[in-house]
């Protein structure tokens, strides 16, 4: 039986995959994130581990010839992927000995993240040759390990994955798991361990174990209890009905289950989820990318500071804004989208007649000019320069405060709601129909009768309208506004939530909010790194995986390469006439 | 089409193309009123900031000091650009990730600089030790963006085209916070060798100019005549012509596509190097972050001037260095607006929206948007 | 009585003059096609008619109204609606979502009404749908029952050539323009296509506007002939008088054969 891989190409990943492991090493996430997750297993050597098992996994899988699936035998693929360790432990011996030899203060006055630490988590503390060989021999383990698991057939292979995924989970999710099944009235001493605050070896090794076992079994039953469920549409109805309630009663109870210090971080998911779907109706429906939504957050945010009756911090104190008006804050709400419906018919109006990349470009200058103008000293007056605004009050009804965090989350919870009803409402109208096909071919969509123009201008008003809301219900929660909180980060978050859940898709956004910013704020050492995960998992997403994590059927087609060479194959074939050399009225396809 | 001296390619921006007395009175009438408004704006500034009291007024020299930094500052901007016109011409695609290139560069050779500074090496030796510090920043640059155009652009060669596009975007996050995470969130004072300290100056036509500014100039200047012979001159230069003509086309011709794309990236990212390093010693700073603003503001350059063109970079870089460095004072400081410098960024905006509006093709473009 | 009127138009693209003075009118209910060889200028006459291009002289009147100015929808909502050379759909919609987009112009429901759902907005999508199920059902089964929900991208050459002409039909033209309509066609689906030519003026009272090369269609819908080259009319009149000019033979196949 054939390996799927030729021996350069095991080479070469190993030699990448050692360059990746020094990579995570220099950029400090090896040395700096030491939570535990199981026993004395850190984070930061969880994911030093992480590429050799990776390397090894993929040098094993069995190759696919002719649509068979031909398996090696399982010393041959373990062989495979032990080279490939070997490489990768190679590389990282020769970076561990430029360390040793130029000594790590050397080293350490460039690359911040060489310290003593660090070298000993890679060298499993002992230093010079035998740490070195501890390295490459613990590569090479790792990598066979992860050459097993690819290996091994479906039913092993899939179960394993998913119960390692959820020990992890659980190890660094102890946050949440711990204050719920407090709640819940359960122990779980014999899970978490109270000194390193990770799971314990009898605690992952259970939770491995159950969860190989469910997934093993539905797998082997899946198809069956699918039938079952699935049978007429009534059932079927049935079950999706039943699926919704659940989630209702999941997101009531939320966060109380949780505690009050994750209901704040689950307040955050909901601001985002808010400018996700905002962005999501500009990019995801109308096409038009949009990398100045930071824009529209602020005008939320500062509209609703004013009108509400936040302060202006002064070098001396506080002090009234040169306008400022004291509503309630749902009072405020619809003068607030209004205005930033405005600012969407501003912004979109002298970008009508741009594409792709120079909308982006001037997208995200209106964003940076929104930031300037709203921090800079010439609007001092109105919104506080860079010191900003603060003491914005907090959205008050009756008695209800809430600022407090779990009832700002159900604050928020009603605005997604409605966000998530309009989008979805939208989308399937003819408004939705014309952002379709404006979005599929621009010109076309002129020619069969639909106003570009007016379209855009909607798309963008409409996004602008919802990005305002999480801009407004961001000044309620925190409270104060100042330069830090409207940088073109905020713009880019909001798009990488909007692509990593697949544009155009409703669900997609709020997974992609829980992942982007929920996961990060759970686990705050990740913090340092959220932006530097954010670059890598756009890259990623749009190499591997463009559709996004739940697409929308309908994008998912768009990004896929068949179709596009089909069109153009039925353009050639049609005979491609000019009506003048160079000048073809409309270009190819759907690109 | 021009004769080969720059690389051809102009935006195919999806306008219906209107002819001139044909628009539509609406957006007409629009647009005039945008002129007059911006005309009046630039002029009631201008005058205003002229006619200030004399202890509020910018001396002469303060103005010739602003039009020099503005040209030297312009020549960085131009080096940069020439970066973003070079891989627009042959992927009709902006790198997003290019201020990050120029950012690898400076971030480099500053460690270079900063040895070579502590050993006394670099006042001891000052010509060679620039010459390394050069050639290690344009080393860094170049393999920065071929990494880039390997890793994140050739994959999706085919894709639509906003997935190369948000690419670009996630790889500049992610370039910025790998040096973040490389080299800590500090900013570096670049070290400057002696013979080109900020005292030094030299006079130059009536104008006193730094050594330094002297010096970018020169390199920008000589940067743009030698790329321009490079691109009109050689075999690799005509192959990256073909390549910004019609790739598929070039390919048939035996022209190897892959290898072009990746010499123009390397290309853009050698200008981008030398950016780096002079940055590094007109501004005597450096930090991981530095690759955004300058990105932004060369891109505009690259626009302004007329994307896919290098004689437009050039021009659009000396413009925007213009108008960054005069602009502000010339313009809001005659309506008493407080620290106008803050408000640079929204200048150059403006200046990038209004091209956009007005002549798409930028100033060294056709004046009408051009259908491929 | 002239549906449409191109009076002296010109279009010049660089040096180039893709249309030179060109003059025709078409008659209420009638055929039209215009011939002429590669690089005549046929498709930008279209893109002129349309809106996608503004002339750089001349006009276009339309029921006694000027097109020039005007922008692609708004003349297509004014009655005029077009297929293109090369067929483009919108690929990731389904066939009746493609058709349903040609009613856009025929309807009104904002975003107001599509949000709160209300009794007219439910009105006008059931009423936009039956449409396009009757433009889609004017080519017979081709594009009815299940594939109305395949995404365009998965149909036939000719079946989306169908679909094109069908999402034109949905915007209830009075005068249709096709450009090329039988390009691509083994001879069956040309002979068929030419029948629902004829029937598209005879059932549903178009005016239409053909751009042809295949002159077995040519002579089988045309009620009137206009060749061009160059840019500018150089016959006109019933097909017999046209094949037969010496100046469209000239064009076509060279001075020797004209001779």
């Amino acid at each position: 039986m054939r390996l799927g891989r030729s021996i350069r190409w095991i080479i070469r990943a190993g030699l990448v995959t050692g360059i990746v492991s020094i990579y995570l090493c220099l950029v400090g996430v090896v040395g700096t994130l030491s939570t535990f997750v199981v026993g004395r297993i850190t984070v930061g050597r969880v994911l030093l581990s992480l590429p050799a098992i990776l390397v090894g996994y993929l040098v094993a899988r069995p190759a696919v010839i002719a649509g068979e699936v031909q398996r090696p035998n399982v010393g041959r693929a373990i062989g495979a992927a032990a080279l490939a360790g070997l490489c990768a432990g190679g590389t990282l011996a020769v970076g561990i000995g430029i360390v040793n030899l130029l000594g790590i203060d050397t080293v350490r006055s460039v690359f911040i993240a060489v310290k003593p630490e660090l070298m000993a988590v890679i060298t499993f503390g002992h230093t010079g040759v035998v740490g070195t060989i501890f390295r490459i021999v613990a590569e090479v383990a790792l990598a066979a390990v992860g050459g097993v698991v690819g290996w091994a057939p479906d039913r092993i292979r899939v179960p394993t994955i998913v119960a390692v995924s959820v020990v992890i989970a659980l190890g660094l999710l102890r946050r949440i798991v711990h204050p719920a099944l407090a709640q819940l009235g359960l122990r779980d001493d014999w899970l978490y361990s109270a000194i390193t605050l990770g799971l314990t070896w009898i605690g992952a090794i259970s939770v491995f174990a159950v969860t190989f076992a469910s997934s093993f079994s539905w797998r082997a039953n899946r198809s069956a209890i699918v039938a079952r469920t699935r049978k007429t549409p009534a059932t079927e109805k049935r079950v999706r009905l039943a699926i919704l309630v659940v989630i209702a009663v999941v997101l009531a109870v939320l966060p109380f289950l949780v505690g009050s210090i994750v209901a704040q971080i689950l307040g955050s998911v909901g601001i985002y989820v808010l400018l996700g779907l905002g962005l999501n109706i500009v990019v995801g429906y109308a096409g038009l990318l949009d990398l100045g939504y930071v824009a529209f957050f602020a005008v939320g945010a500062y509209m609703t500071a004013i009108l509400t009756g936040a302060s202006r911090v002064t070098t001396i104190g506080y002090a009234a804004p040169s306008f400022s008006l004291h509503l309630s804050f749902y009072v405020t709400v619809p003068i607030v989208v209004m205005g930033a419906a405005l600012v969407g018919l501003l912004i979109g109006a002298p970008v009508l007649r741009l594409r792709g990349d120079y909308l982006a470009i001037v997208t995200l200058g209106f964003g940076e000019i929104a930031r300037v103008l709203f921090t800079s000293d010439w609007l001092k007056g109105l919104f506080g320069g860079t010191q900003g605004l603060t003491a914005v009050p907090a959205a008050p009804i009756g008695n209800l405060d809430f600022r407090d965090t779990q009832h700002f989350y159900f604050l928020v919870l009603a605005f997604c709601l409605i966000a998530v009803y309009l989008s979805w409402r939208i989308a399937d109208s003819r408004v939705g129909r014309a952002w379709n096909a404006m979005r599929e071919d621009e010109q076309v969509a002129e020619a069969v009768g639909v106003s570009t123009v007016r379209y855009k201008l909607l798309a963008f008003a409409m996004g602008g309208a919802v990005g305002s809301l999480g801009g407004a219900l961001f000044a309620v929660q925190v409270g104060a506004l100042n330069n830090a909180s409207f940088t073109i980060l905020v713009s880019i978050t909001a798009l990488a939530v909007v692509i990593l859940g697949g544009m155009g898709s409703i669900p997609g956004v709020v997974v992609g909010a829980f992942v982007l910013i929920g996961i990060p704020g759970v686990l705050s050492e990740f913090e340092q790194y959220r932006l530097l995960l954010y670059g890598a998992v756009l890259m990623a997403i749009m190499i591997l995986r463009p559709q996004g994590l739940i697409p929308n059927v309908r994008r998912s087609r768009e990004l896929e390469e068949e179709e596009r060479a089909q069109d153009k194959w039925a353009g050639e074939v049609s005979g491609d006439e000019l009506a003048a050399p160079g000048v073809s009225p409309l270009g190819g396809g759907a690109g | 089409m021009a004769e080969g001296t720059e690389v051809q390619a102009s935006p195919d921006l999806a306008t219906a193309s209107l002819g001139r007395l044909q628009r539509l009175p609406l957006r007409r009438l629009i647009q005039i009123f945008l002129a007059i408004l911006i005309i009046a704006f630039v002029a009631i500034g201008s005058y205003k900031t002229l006619t200030l009291p004399s202890e509020d007024r910018y001396s002469p020299s303060t103005w010739k000091a602003f039009v020099i930094s503005g040209v030297a500052q312009g020549g960085i901007y131009a080096l940069i650009a020439l970066g973003y016109t070079l891989v627009y011409g042959v992927l009709r695609m902006i790198n997003f990730a290019h201020g990050e290139v120029f950012m690898s560069g400076c971030f480099v050779s500053f460690f270079f600089a900063q040895a070579y500074a502590e050993s006394g090496f670099l006042n001891r030796d000052p010509f060679v030790a620039l010459v390394i510090i050069f050639v290690i920043a344009m080393l860094a640059s170049c393999l920065v963006a071929m990494l880039l155009e390997r890793v994140a652009y050739r994959p999706l060669r085919t894709a639509p085209r906003l997935v190369p596009l948000i690419t670009a975007v996630g790889a500049s996050l992610f370039l910025q916070n790998t040096a973040l995470g490389f080299f800590g969130p500090e900013t570096r004072p670049y070290p400057v060798p002696d013979i080109l300290g900020g005292d030094k100056n030299w006079t130059i036509l009536g104008a006193t100019l730094q050594r330094i500014q002297v010096v970018v100039i020169m390199t920008a200047i000589l940067a743009v005549l030698g790329l321009t012979v490079f691109i009109a001159r050689t075999k690799t230069g005509k192959s990256i012509r073909a390549v910004a003509e019609d790739r598929e086309i070039a390919s048939l011709m035996g022209i190897d596509v892959d290898r072009t794309i990746l010499i123009t990236f390397a290309l853009g990212g050698l200008l981008a190097g030398i950016a780096g390093v002079q940055f590094g010693m007109t501004f005597g700073q450096v930090n991981f972050h530095i690759g955004f603003s300058l990105g932004i503001a060369a891109f505009t350059a690259s626009v302004l001037g007329g994307i896919g063109s290098i004689r437009g970079a050039a021009l659009g870089g000396l413009i925007l260095g213009l108008l960054y460095s005069v602009g502000p004072a010339l313009l809001f400081t005659g309506f008493h607006i407080p620290a106008p410098f803050q408000l640079q960024d929204v200048i150059t905006f403006s200046v990038l929206v209004l091209v956009l509006i007005f002549r798409p093709g930028g100033l060294l473009g056709s004046g009408e948007a051009e259908k491929v | 009585m002239n549906v449409l009127e191109v009076r002296g138009v010109s279009k010049h693209f660089g040096g180039l003059y893709a249309l030179n003075g060109l003059d025709f009118v078409v008659e209420r209910g009638e055929i039209l096609s215009i011939i002429g060889p590669n690089g005549a200028g046929k498709s930008t006459v279209f893109n002129v008619i349309t809106g996608l291009y503004a002339p750089d002289a001349g006009d276009v009147v339309f029921g006694g109204q000027s097109l020039v100015g005007l922008t692609p929808n708004q003349i297509t909502k004014l009655g005029i609606a077009r297929t293109f050379q090369t067929v483009h759909l919108f690929p990731n919609m389904t066939v009746l979502e493609n058709a349903m987009v040609g009613q856009h112009c025929r309807s009104r429901t904002t975003v107001l009404g599509a949000v709160l759902r209300t009794r007219a907005m439910r009105r006008e999508e059931r009423s936009i749908r039956e449409h396009a199920e009757s433009a889609l059902g004017f080519f017979g089964q081709r594009l009815a029952g299940y594939r109305q929900d395949q995404p365009a991208f998965s149909l036939s050459y000719a079946n989306r050539r169908r679909l094109e002409m069908a999402r034109a039909l949905a915007t209830e033209p009075s005068l249709l323009l096709l450009d090329e309509p039988t390009a691509g066609m083994n001879p069956r689906e040309t002979l068929e296509l030419r029948d629902h030519i004829v029937r598209m003026r005879d059932d549903l009272g178009l005016t239409i506007l053909v751009i042809e090369h295949d002159m077995r269609v040519v002579k089988g819908v045309s009620d009137r002939v206009v060749a061009c080259d160059y840019g500018q009319k150089i016959a006109e009149g019933s097909y017999e008088d046209v094949a037969n000019d010496e100046h469209v033979i000239e064009a076509y196949l060279g001075t020797k054969a004209a001779g």
